[in-house]
């Protein structure tokens, strides 16, 4: 016959059904006939449920966005030196500090003999200035075609990323009232466009946004013109927002 | 092949594709895996903004140094390390001495043995809402010392098993077991207080 004690001792593995058949029944029998032990299993039982639903100690979705910005910000100067030969960029960089993860590969690894001096290794672009200035301007070149081809202009709801799919379905009723209660609770804000596709905004972006809300007079039918420098995962670099007309409003 | 077993092939698949230079893929882990960790991580350190920043830390670390990890235990096992050891270095520097001892009995009112061992008042979700269970489970947990909250928080709040929450851990399964039992008893005790009935 089981005791109280013994009850207690067996009772996570009761709770996780990691018992054996034979002591799981012994336990359970137990409690049928202690009304203190059965108590004890069943508020245990209770508080477990709690602490496996998902719903309990969640990631707010204003959180998650921040994580994605932050993690695109950071990956975004990793990725030529992380991603290029396979390497991370942390041994690149000289890998300060110890493996978080206990990982069995060194960190630091040496990144190979450099036989040409730095200054000398620069040295052959001030003897041949043309190719420097050839240099500079292909670069010039480059970025500023790369700056113009992400350029864009879109139209479509201004909404926050959490009404974005409540109202999917019909977004001119969503009303600002409850944008600026979104935005106040720090709901990222950006554009759900005409094929349903919701983009957040930058920083500069939501800053921008704020400001169409709060000056605005409409009640609903936040439907907006965004010029964007460019729109990457997800995100619209925005350089202005305007309030314009919603389509099929004269 | 079980769900869990297809998880695992589809994080590598992931991981080469990131390896690759598909950084979509990584932000894919990314999703997979913020929630779990934020939610361990949010009761190791007791603050949503230290949780947040671990969540983060996490993140930058493993794609750093992704290529350290071999695949032989499971990318969330090790993702989960290293929020831990992110953790640990958070609260040792917000709160100086970090470790309180757990091999000697507490001999707070708060012992092993269960004091309040009245029945739960009927339907607690109904009658308090979610939030505030939220919210009393989050008390109750600041107040367990940390060693049985990280055991907590992987095995009942992330849900891992016992022997990853040993491997993560680094502790024995046995040892595992009888802090995960500590905890969940004072912790119950902690709640008690709140939801015991009359």
């Amino acid at each position: 016959m089981m005791h109280c004690e013994q009850f207690l001792d067996a009772l996570s593995d009761l709770l996780d059904e990691e018992l054996d058949p034979a002591a799981a029944a012994a336990a359970r029998q137990h409690a049928s006939g202690c009304a203190s032990c059965a108590a004890v299993l069943a508020s245990s039982q209770q508080m477990l449920g709690w602490m496996g639903d998902s719903q309990n100690f969640a990631l707010p979705p204003a959180a998650s966005v921040r994580l994605r910005e932050r993690l695109e910000q950071h990956l975004e100067a990793a990725r030529p030196q992380a991603i290029s030969a396979g390497v991370p960029s942390a041994q690149r960089r000289g890998g300060s500090g110890s493996d978080p993860a206990k990982s069995d590969e060194p960190m630091g690894a040496a990144s190979g003999s450099q036989s040409t001096p730095r200054r000398l290794r620069w040295a052959w672009l001030w003897l041949r200035p043309r190719w420097a200035a050839a240099l500079v301007l292909i670069l010039l070149v480059a970025g500023l075609a790369r700056w113009r081809a992400g350029a864009t202009t879109v139209s479509g709801w201004l909404i926050d990323q959490g009404c974005a799919v409540t109202y999917h379905a019909h977004p001119g009723d969503h009303t600002v009232n409850c944008l600026r209660h979104c935005a106040a609770k720090g709901v990222a804000l950006g554009l759900l466009d005409a094929q349903g596709r919701f983009r957040r905004f930058d920083a500069h972006g939501e800053q921008s946004a704020r400001a169409v809300i709060a000056a605005t007079t409409r009640s609903n039918d936040m439907w907006v013109t965004v010029k964007a420098r460019s729109a990457s995962h997800g995100v619209l670099d925005v350089e202005q927002i305007a309030l314009t007309t919603p389509p099929g409003i004269q | 092949m079980s769900d869990s077993a297809a998880v695992v092939d589809d994080d590598q698949e992931l991981l080469q594709r990131v390896r690759a230079g598909d950084q979509e893929a990584f932000y894919t882990l990314v999703s997979r895996y913020e929630r779990p960790l934020y939610r361990s991580a949010l009761a190791i350190t007791r603050s949503p903004a230290d949780a947040e920043d671990v969540v983060q830390e996490t993140f930058l670390r493993a794609y750093e140094h992704l290529a350290q990890f071999r695949g032989e235990a499971k990318f969330q096992t090790w993702l989960t390390q290293i929020a831990l050891n992110t953790a640990r270095m958070r609260l040792r520097k917000n709160h100086g001495a970090l470790w309180e001892s757990l091999d000697q009995p507490r001999t707070t009112e708060e012992g092993v043995l269960p004091r309040d061992v009245r029945e739960w008042r009927e339907n607690p979700e109904q009658q308090l809402g979610r939030e505030e269970i939220e919210t009393v489970l989050h008390q109750a947990l600041k107040g367990l010392p940390a060693g049985y909250r990280e055991v907590v928080a992987l095995r009942d709040i992330q849900l891992l098993s016992t022997q990853e929450t040993a491997e993560i851990l680094g502790l024995s399964v046995a040892n595992v077991k009888t802090r995960l039992l500590r905890a969940r008893l004072q912790l119950r005790e902690r709640l008690a207080a709140h939801l015991g009935a009359g």
